[in-house]
Protein backbone atom coordinates (compact mmCIF):
# COMPACT_ATOMS: atom_id res chain seq x y z
CA UNK A 1 0.00 0.00 0.00
CA UNK A 2 2.82 1.97 -0.65
CA UNK A 3 1.53 5.71 -2.12
CA UNK A 4 3.12 5.48 -5.99
CA UNK A 5 4.58 9.14 -5.50
CA UNK A 6 6.52 8.63 -2.69
CA UNK A 7 5.09 11.60 -0.94
CA UNK A 8 6.20 11.98 2.61
CA UNK A 9 3.67 13.28 5.08
CA UNK A 10 4.67 15.36 7.32
CA UNK A 11 7.02 16.57 5.68
CA UNK A 12 7.92 20.29 5.63
CA UNK A 13 5.37 21.71 3.96
CA UNK A 14 7.66 24.13 2.06
CA UNK A 15 9.40 20.92 0.50
CA UNK A 16 6.15 19.44 -0.40
CA UNK A 17 5.01 19.97 -4.16
CA UNK A 18 1.33 20.77 -4.47
CA UNK A 19 1.50 18.04 -7.41
CA UNK A 20 2.59 15.67 -4.90
CA UNK A 21 0.04 16.99 -2.22
CA UNK A 22 -2.44 16.00 -5.09
CA UNK A 23 -1.57 13.14 -5.90
CA UNK A 24 -1.24 11.51 -2.51
CA UNK A 25 -4.91 12.69 -1.59
CA UNK A 26 -6.27 10.94 -4.95
CA UNK A 27 -3.91 7.61 -3.38
CA UNK A 28 -5.67 8.11 -0.28
CA UNK A 29 -9.18 8.63 -2.03
CA UNK A 30 -8.57 5.60 -3.49
CA UNK A 31 -7.81 3.87 -0.13
CA UNK A 32 -9.77 4.98 2.02
CA UNK A 33 -13.05 3.83 -0.47
CA UNK A 34 -11.81 0.47 -0.74
CA UNK A 35 -11.75 0.53 3.38
CA UNK A 36 -15.16 1.34 3.33
CA UNK A 37 -16.23 -1.11 0.87
CA UNK A 38 -14.70 -3.91 3.05
CA UNK A 39 -15.53 -2.69 6.48
CA UNK A 40 -17.84 -4.66 8.16
CA UNK A 41 -19.04 -2.30 10.94
CA UNK A 42 -21.31 0.96 9.26
CA UNK A 43 -19.18 2.77 11.78
CA UNK A 44 -16.05 2.42 10.20
CA UNK A 45 -17.80 2.33 7.19
CA UNK A 46 -19.06 6.08 7.88
CA UNK A 47 -15.78 6.82 9.55
CA UNK A 48 -13.99 5.78 6.14
CA UNK A 49 -16.44 7.45 3.79
CA UNK A 50 -15.86 10.93 5.88
CA UNK A 51 -12.40 11.34 5.29
CA UNK A 52 -12.63 10.39 1.63
CA UNK A 53 -15.41 13.00 1.19
CA UNK A 54 -12.69 15.42 2.72
CA UNK A 55 -9.87 13.89 0.62
CA UNK A 56 -12.45 14.86 -2.55
CA UNK A 57 -12.97 17.85 -1.60
CA UNK A 58 -9.40 18.50 -1.56
CA UNK A 59 -8.66 16.91 -4.67
CA UNK A 60 -11.27 19.09 -6.26
CA UNK A 61 -9.59 22.31 -4.87
CA UNK A 62 -6.78 21.31 -6.17
CA UNK A 63 -7.95 20.97 -9.54
CA UNK A 64 -10.02 24.03 -9.98
CA UNK B 1 -38.98 27.02 14.29
CA UNK B 2 -40.89 23.27 13.36
CA UNK B 3 -40.31 21.96 10.76
CA UNK B 4 -43.18 19.51 9.19
CA UNK B 5 -41.37 17.08 6.08
CA UNK B 6 -38.14 16.59 5.14
CA UNK B 7 -37.60 19.28 2.40
CA UNK B 8 -39.15 21.83 4.96
CA UNK B 9 -36.01 20.71 7.26
CA UNK B 10 -33.26 20.95 4.49
CA UNK B 11 -34.36 24.59 3.43
CA UNK B 12 -34.19 25.81 6.69
CA UNK B 13 -30.89 23.74 7.54
CA UNK B 14 -28.56 26.17 6.02
CA UNK B 15 -29.46 29.26 7.38
CA UNK B 16 -30.43 28.17 10.91
CA UNK B 17 -26.65 26.81 10.72
CA UNK B 18 -25.29 30.38 9.79
CA UNK B 19 -27.39 31.83 12.47
CA UNK B 20 -26.12 29.31 14.99
CA UNK B 21 -22.52 30.04 14.46
CA UNK B 22 -22.97 34.16 13.92
CA UNK B 23 -21.19 33.71 10.71
CA UNK B 24 -21.69 36.21 8.21
CA UNK B 25 -22.37 34.27 5.18
CA UNK B 26 -23.00 31.00 3.80
CA UNK B 27 -21.49 29.57 0.46
CA UNK B 28 -24.67 27.60 0.37
CA UNK B 29 -26.54 28.00 -2.81
CA UNK B 30 -29.24 26.41 -2.14
CA UNK B 31 -29.04 23.11 -3.75
CA UNK B 32 -28.47 19.80 -2.66
CA UNK B 33 -27.82 16.43 -4.69
CA UNK B 34 -28.50 12.99 -3.78
CA UNK B 35 -25.55 11.01 -4.23
CA UNK B 36 -25.87 7.48 -4.60
CA UNK B 37 -21.95 6.92 -4.78
CA UNK B 38 -19.30 7.13 -2.73
CA UNK B 39 -20.32 10.47 -1.41
CA UNK B 40 -21.97 10.81 2.17
CA UNK B 41 -21.69 14.26 2.79
CA UNK B 42 -19.43 16.92 0.31
CA UNK B 43 -19.71 20.56 0.35
CA UNK B 44 -18.78 21.57 -2.74
CA UNK B 45 -16.97 24.47 -3.71
CA UNK B 46 -19.27 25.59 -6.15
CA UNK B 47 -22.07 26.31 -3.17
CA UNK B 48 -24.13 22.48 -3.80
CA UNK B 49 -24.58 20.15 -1.18
CA UNK B 50 -24.30 16.78 -1.54
CA UNK B 51 -25.69 14.11 0.78
CA UNK B 52 -25.89 10.11 0.00
CA UNK B 53 -29.34 8.80 -0.07
CA UNK B 54 -29.32 6.04 1.93
CA UNK B 55 -27.20 7.05 4.51
CA UNK B 56 -28.32 10.51 5.24
CA UNK B 57 -31.23 11.30 3.33
CA UNK B 58 -33.69 8.29 4.20
CA UNK B 59 -32.95 8.40 8.02
CA UNK B 60 -34.44 12.18 7.57
CA UNK B 61 -37.28 11.06 5.42
CA UNK B 62 -38.25 7.97 7.70
CA UNK B 63 -37.79 10.58 10.98
CA UNK B 64 -40.70 12.78 9.47
CA UNK B 65 -42.52 9.85 8.48
CA UNK B 66 -42.80 8.94 12.29
CA UNK B 67 -43.01 12.27 13.32
CA UNK B 68 -43.29 12.14 17.04
CA UNK B 69 -43.33 8.70 17.59
CA UNK B 70 -41.35 6.79 20.14
CA UNK B 71 -38.11 5.09 18.36
CA UNK B 72 -35.63 2.87 19.68
CA UNK B 73 -32.16 4.48 20.45
CA UNK B 74 -30.59 2.74 17.21
CA UNK B 75 -32.98 4.77 15.22
CA UNK B 76 -32.72 7.79 16.78
CA UNK B 77 -28.91 7.44 16.68
CA UNK B 78 -28.89 7.29 13.12
CA UNK B 79 -31.23 10.23 12.40
CA UNK B 80 -28.91 12.08 14.75
CA UNK B 81 -25.95 11.14 12.71
CA UNK B 82 -27.63 12.45 9.82
CA UNK B 83 -28.35 15.67 11.22
CA UNK B 84 -24.33 15.83 12.43
CA UNK B 85 -23.38 15.71 8.63
CA UNK B 86 -25.92 17.97 7.42
CA UNK B 87 -24.37 20.48 10.15
CA UNK B 88 -20.98 19.35 9.62
CA UNK B 89 -21.14 20.56 5.95
CA UNK B 90 -22.80 23.48 6.39
CA UNK B 91 -20.52 24.91 8.62
CA UNK B 92 -17.59 24.58 5.57
CA UNK B 93 -19.47 27.05 3.50
CA UNK B 94 -19.88 29.83 6.04
CA UNK B 95 -17.71 32.35 6.26
CA UNK B 96 -17.42 36.22 6.74
CA UNK B 97 -18.78 39.19 4.75
CA UNK B 98 -16.63 39.14 1.49
CA UNK B 99 -15.20 35.58 1.38
CA UNK B 100 -15.05 33.88 -1.53
CA UNK B 101 -15.42 30.40 -2.28
CA UNK B 102 -12.25 31.02 -4.84
CA UNK B 103 -9.97 31.67 -2.37
CA UNK B 104 -11.09 29.33 0.74
CA UNK B 105 -10.48 26.78 -2.44
CA UNK B 106 -7.18 27.30 -3.07
CA UNK B 107 -5.88 28.01 0.96
CA UNK B 108 -7.44 24.90 1.70
CA UNK B 109 -4.94 23.09 -1.20
CA UNK B 110 -1.98 24.35 1.49
CA UNK B 111 -0.50 22.26 4.06
CA UNK B 112 -2.32 22.01 7.08
CA UNK B 113 -5.70 23.88 5.97
CA UNK B 114 -7.96 20.69 5.38
CA UNK B 115 -6.92 18.96 8.90
CA UNK B 116 -7.53 22.69 10.23
CA UNK B 117 -11.00 23.00 8.79
CA UNK B 118 -12.11 19.26 9.41
CA UNK B 119 -11.16 19.74 12.83
CA UNK B 120 -12.57 22.91 13.64
CA UNK B 121 -16.06 22.29 11.47
CA UNK B 122 -16.75 18.80 12.86
CA UNK B 123 -15.46 19.88 16.96
CA UNK B 124 -18.10 23.09 16.48
CA UNK B 125 -20.90 20.66 15.29
CA UNK B 126 -20.29 18.08 18.14
CA UNK B 127 -20.81 20.94 20.43
CA UNK B 128 -23.40 22.64 18.59
CA UNK B 129 -25.91 19.70 17.21
CA UNK B 130 -28.07 19.71 20.24
CA UNK B 131 -29.01 22.97 19.84
CA UNK B 132 -28.82 22.81 16.32
CA UNK B 133 -31.65 19.88 16.57
CA UNK B 134 -33.64 21.90 19.03
CA UNK B 135 -34.11 25.11 16.24
CA UNK B 136 -35.12 23.18 13.55
CA UNK B 137 -37.66 22.20 15.78
CA UNK B 138 -36.35 18.16 15.31
CA UNK B 139 -36.61 17.25 19.07
CA UNK B 140 -40.32 17.46 18.69
CA UNK B 141 -40.36 15.60 16.13
CA UNK B 142 -37.97 12.90 17.09
CA UNK B 143 -38.80 12.64 20.89
CA UNK B 144 -35.90 11.30 22.51
CA UNK B 145 -33.16 12.78 20.15
CA UNK B 146 -31.23 15.01 22.42
CA UNK B 147 -30.65 11.90 24.70
CA UNK B 148 -29.33 9.68 22.38
CA UNK B 149 -25.06 9.90 21.55
CA UNK B 150 -23.23 9.73 18.55
CA UNK B 151 -19.61 9.02 18.32
CA UNK B 152 -17.96 11.98 15.97
CA UNK B 153 -15.58 11.48 13.28
CA UNK B 154 -12.00 12.83 12.34
CA UNK B 155 -10.35 11.79 15.20
CA UNK B 156 -7.15 12.33 14.15
CA UNK B 157 -7.89 15.91 13.90
CA UNK B 158 -10.39 16.88 16.41
CA UNK B 159 -8.62 16.14 19.72
CA UNK B 160 -5.83 18.12 18.02
CA UNK B 161 -7.93 20.82 17.50
CA UNK B 162 -9.24 21.00 20.75
CA UNK B 163 -6.26 20.88 22.27
CA UNK B 164 -4.67 23.90 20.19
CA UNK B 165 -7.82 25.81 20.75
CA UNK B 166 -8.46 25.45 24.09
CA UNK B 167 -4.52 26.68 24.69
CA UNK B 168 -4.89 29.82 22.99
CA UNK B 169 -8.36 30.51 24.99
CA UNK B 170 -6.06 30.71 27.90
CA UNK B 171 -3.42 32.27 26.56
CA UNK B 172 -5.53 35.17 25.60
CA UNK B 173 -8.21 35.34 28.50
CA UNK B 174 -11.33 33.76 26.31
CA UNK B 175 -13.93 31.64 26.71
CA UNK B 176 -14.43 27.66 26.34
CA UNK B 177 -15.28 26.81 23.31
CA UNK B 178 -14.89 31.00 22.15
CA UNK B 179 -11.85 30.42 19.25
CA UNK B 180 -13.19 26.98 18.00
CA UNK B 181 -16.61 29.19 17.34
CA UNK B 182 -14.24 32.08 15.53
CA UNK B 183 -12.46 29.90 13.14
CA UNK B 184 -15.73 28.37 12.26
CA UNK B 185 -16.89 31.32 10.61
CA UNK B 186 -13.80 31.85 8.58
CA UNK B 187 -13.15 30.10 5.36
CA UNK B 188 -9.67 28.09 4.80
CA UNK B 189 -8.69 31.32 3.42
CA UNK B 190 -8.89 33.35 7.12
CA UNK B 191 -8.72 30.68 9.65
CA UNK B 192 -5.09 30.46 9.61
CA UNK B 193 -4.29 33.83 9.92
CA UNK B 194 -6.63 34.26 12.82
CA UNK B 195 -4.79 30.75 14.25
CA UNK B 196 -1.20 33.03 14.05
CA UNK B 197 -2.82 36.02 14.93
CA UNK B 198 -4.65 34.47 18.17
CA UNK B 199 -1.03 33.11 18.91
CA UNK B 200 1.18 36.13 18.48
CA UNK B 201 -1.23 38.62 20.43
CA UNK B 202 -0.89 36.10 23.28
CA UNK B 203 2.89 37.00 23.44
CA UNK B 204 5.11 39.91 24.45
CA UNK B 205 5.74 40.04 20.59
CA UNK B 206 3.79 42.97 19.13
CA UNK B 207 5.18 45.25 21.57
CA UNK B 208 8.56 43.71 21.02
CA UNK B 209 9.77 43.29 17.64
CA UNK B 210 9.29 45.77 14.78
CA UNK B 211 7.38 46.04 12.07
CA UNK B 212 7.82 43.06 9.54
CA UNK B 213 9.45 40.86 11.48
CA UNK B 214 9.29 37.56 10.13
CA UNK B 215 7.85 35.66 13.72
CA UNK B 216 4.12 35.22 12.55
CA UNK B 217 5.70 33.32 9.14
CA UNK B 218 7.55 31.01 11.50
CA UNK B 219 4.83 30.48 13.62
CA UNK B 220 2.29 29.59 10.77
CA UNK B 221 4.96 26.98 9.68
CA UNK B 222 5.15 25.62 12.82
CA UNK B 223 1.18 25.53 13.07
CA UNK B 224 1.08 24.40 9.11
CA UNK B 225 3.58 21.61 9.65
CA UNK B 226 1.87 20.16 12.64
CA UNK B 227 -1.51 20.07 11.69
CA UNK B 228 -0.59 18.71 8.12
CA UNK B 229 1.18 15.86 10.19
CA UNK B 230 -2.60 14.56 11.61
CA UNK B 231 -3.18 12.82 8.58
CA UNK B 232 -0.49 10.15 9.02
CA UNK B 233 -3.17 9.05 11.69
CA UNK B 234 -6.34 9.25 9.36
CA UNK B 235 -5.83 5.35 8.53
CA UNK B 236 -5.66 4.51 11.78
CA UNK B 237 -8.25 3.41 14.85
CA UNK B 238 -9.95 6.01 16.40
CA UNK B 239 -8.57 5.44 19.67
CA UNK B 240 -5.41 5.28 18.28
CA UNK B 241 -5.69 8.51 16.28
CA UNK B 242 -7.08 10.65 18.59
CA UNK B 243 -3.92 9.63 21.19
CA UNK B 244 -1.67 10.48 18.46
CA UNK B 245 -3.65 13.82 17.65
CA UNK B 246 -3.57 15.01 21.70
CA UNK B 247 0.50 14.30 21.37
CA UNK B 248 1.08 15.96 18.31
CA UNK B 249 -0.97 18.91 19.40
CA UNK B 250 1.09 18.64 22.66
CA UNK B 251 4.32 18.68 20.62
CA UNK B 252 3.56 21.60 18.17
CA UNK B 253 2.54 23.62 21.33
CA UNK B 254 5.85 23.22 22.33
CA UNK B 255 7.34 24.04 19.36
CA UNK B 256 5.42 27.45 19.55
CA UNK B 257 6.37 27.78 23.07
CA UNK B 258 10.04 27.79 21.97
CA UNK B 259 9.87 29.73 19.00
CA UNK B 260 7.94 32.65 20.87
CA UNK B 261 10.61 32.09 23.91
CA UNK B 262 13.71 32.45 21.16
CA UNK B 263 11.58 35.44 19.74
CA UNK B 264 10.90 37.32 22.92
CA UNK B 265 14.39 36.70 24.05
CA UNK B 266 15.96 38.11 21.35
CA UNK B 267 14.56 41.59 22.14
CA UNK B 268 15.51 41.12 25.52
CA UNK B 269 18.73 39.98 25.36
CA UNK B 270 20.83 41.53 27.98
CA UNK B 271 23.13 44.51 26.63
CA UNK B 272 25.26 44.16 30.11
CA UNK B 273 26.29 40.48 29.25
CA UNK B 274 26.20 40.93 25.37
CA UNK B 275 29.01 43.50 25.40
CA UNK B 276 31.63 40.89 27.28
CA UNK B 277 33.33 38.93 24.70
CA UNK B 278 34.46 35.90 27.27
CA UNK B 279 30.42 35.63 28.65
CA UNK B 280 29.42 36.27 24.56
CA UNK B 281 31.79 33.42 23.56
CA UNK B 282 30.23 31.34 26.00
CA UNK B 283 26.48 32.19 26.02
CA UNK B 284 26.99 32.10 21.67
CA UNK B 285 28.02 28.65 21.86
CA UNK B 286 24.98 26.53 21.21
CA UNK B 287 25.17 23.06 23.00
CA UNK B 288 25.53 20.27 21.38
CA UNK B 289 22.26 18.67 20.16
CA UNK B 290 21.11 15.98 22.29
CA UNK B 291 19.84 13.04 19.80
CA UNK B 292 16.35 12.19 20.26
CA UNK B 293 13.29 10.50 18.64
CA UNK B 294 12.04 12.85 15.81
CA UNK B 295 8.80 14.21 16.13
CA UNK B 296 7.25 11.64 13.98
CA UNK B 297 8.98 8.96 15.67
CA UNK B 298 8.06 10.39 19.07
CA UNK B 299 4.75 10.18 17.89
CA UNK B 300 4.75 6.59 16.90
CA UNK B 301 6.16 5.64 20.16
CA UNK B 302 4.36 3.88 22.76
CA UNK B 303 3.10 0.90 23.73
CA UNK B 304 0.57 0.25 21.15
CA UNK B 305 2.42 -1.22 18.03
CA UNK B 306 1.72 0.61 14.85
CA UNK B 307 -0.94 -1.23 12.73
CA UNK B 308 -0.70 -2.35 8.86
CA UNK B 309 -1.82 0.90 7.82
CA UNK B 310 -0.06 2.80 10.01
CA UNK B 311 2.96 0.33 8.50
CA UNK B 312 2.14 1.27 5.45
CA UNK B 313 2.85 5.40 5.80
CA UNK B 314 5.90 4.29 8.38
CA UNK B 315 8.95 6.22 6.83
CA UNK B 316 7.18 9.39 6.57
CA UNK B 317 9.31 12.42 7.65
CA UNK B 318 9.07 14.79 10.74
CA UNK B 319 6.97 17.92 10.09
CA UNK B 320 9.85 20.60 9.83
CA UNK B 321 13.15 21.16 9.12
CA UNK B 322 12.96 25.22 8.95
CA UNK B 323 15.30 27.27 10.46
CA UNK B 324 12.67 27.42 13.30
CA UNK B 325 12.58 24.28 14.44
CA UNK B 326 15.87 23.14 13.95
CA UNK B 327 16.70 24.80 17.05
CA UNK B 328 14.37 22.78 18.72
CA UNK B 329 16.16 20.03 19.61
CA UNK B 330 16.02 20.25 23.13
CA UNK B 331 12.00 20.40 24.57
CA UNK B 332 11.13 23.24 26.73
CA UNK B 333 8.49 22.95 28.36
CA UNK B 334 9.57 22.46 31.94
CA UNK B 335 13.04 22.86 31.39
CA UNK B 336 15.28 25.98 32.35
CA UNK B 337 16.58 27.83 28.84
CA UNK B 338 19.75 27.29 29.09
CA UNK B 339 20.65 27.50 25.05
CA UNK B 340 21.04 30.63 22.90
CA UNK B 341 17.89 31.12 21.23
CA UNK B 342 18.34 31.30 17.37
CA UNK B 343 17.82 34.98 17.00
CA UNK B 344 20.01 35.82 19.87
CA UNK B 345 22.80 33.64 18.49
CA UNK B 346 23.16 35.26 15.07
CA UNK B 347 23.38 38.57 16.78
CA UNK B 348 25.86 36.82 18.38
CA UNK B 349 27.20 35.70 14.86
CA UNK B 350 27.23 39.38 13.79
CA UNK B 351 28.92 40.81 16.84
CA UNK B 352 31.68 38.34 16.87
CA UNK B 353 31.87 39.02 12.92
Amino acid sequence: MEHPSGTTLGSTPAATTAAERQARADWLITEFGRLAAQADDPRDQARFRRTADSLVRLAIAFRS
Amino acid sequence: MTTSSVDELLAASGETARVLASADQSAWNGRIVESTGAILGLAHWDGTLYLDGETILDPLRQLYEHAGEQQPTATLVRYRESLATLLHEHGHFLGPSGSTQEAAREAFTKPGSRELEEGVTEAWAQDHLDEYIHRLGVDKVAPGIESVRAGGYYAAFVPAVRKLTSDLESRNDLSRGEVIDLLNRQTAAGQFPLLVTLVYNSTRLPDLEPVGADTRSRLESILRAGLDHLDAYELTASGFAAAKSISTADQLLDYLNQEIQSAESAYTFSPLHADRAPTQATACTLPPPVPTASPHEAALSGPTPPSPHEAALSGLAPPSATRSQSARLHPARGRPVTALTSHAHERCRERNG
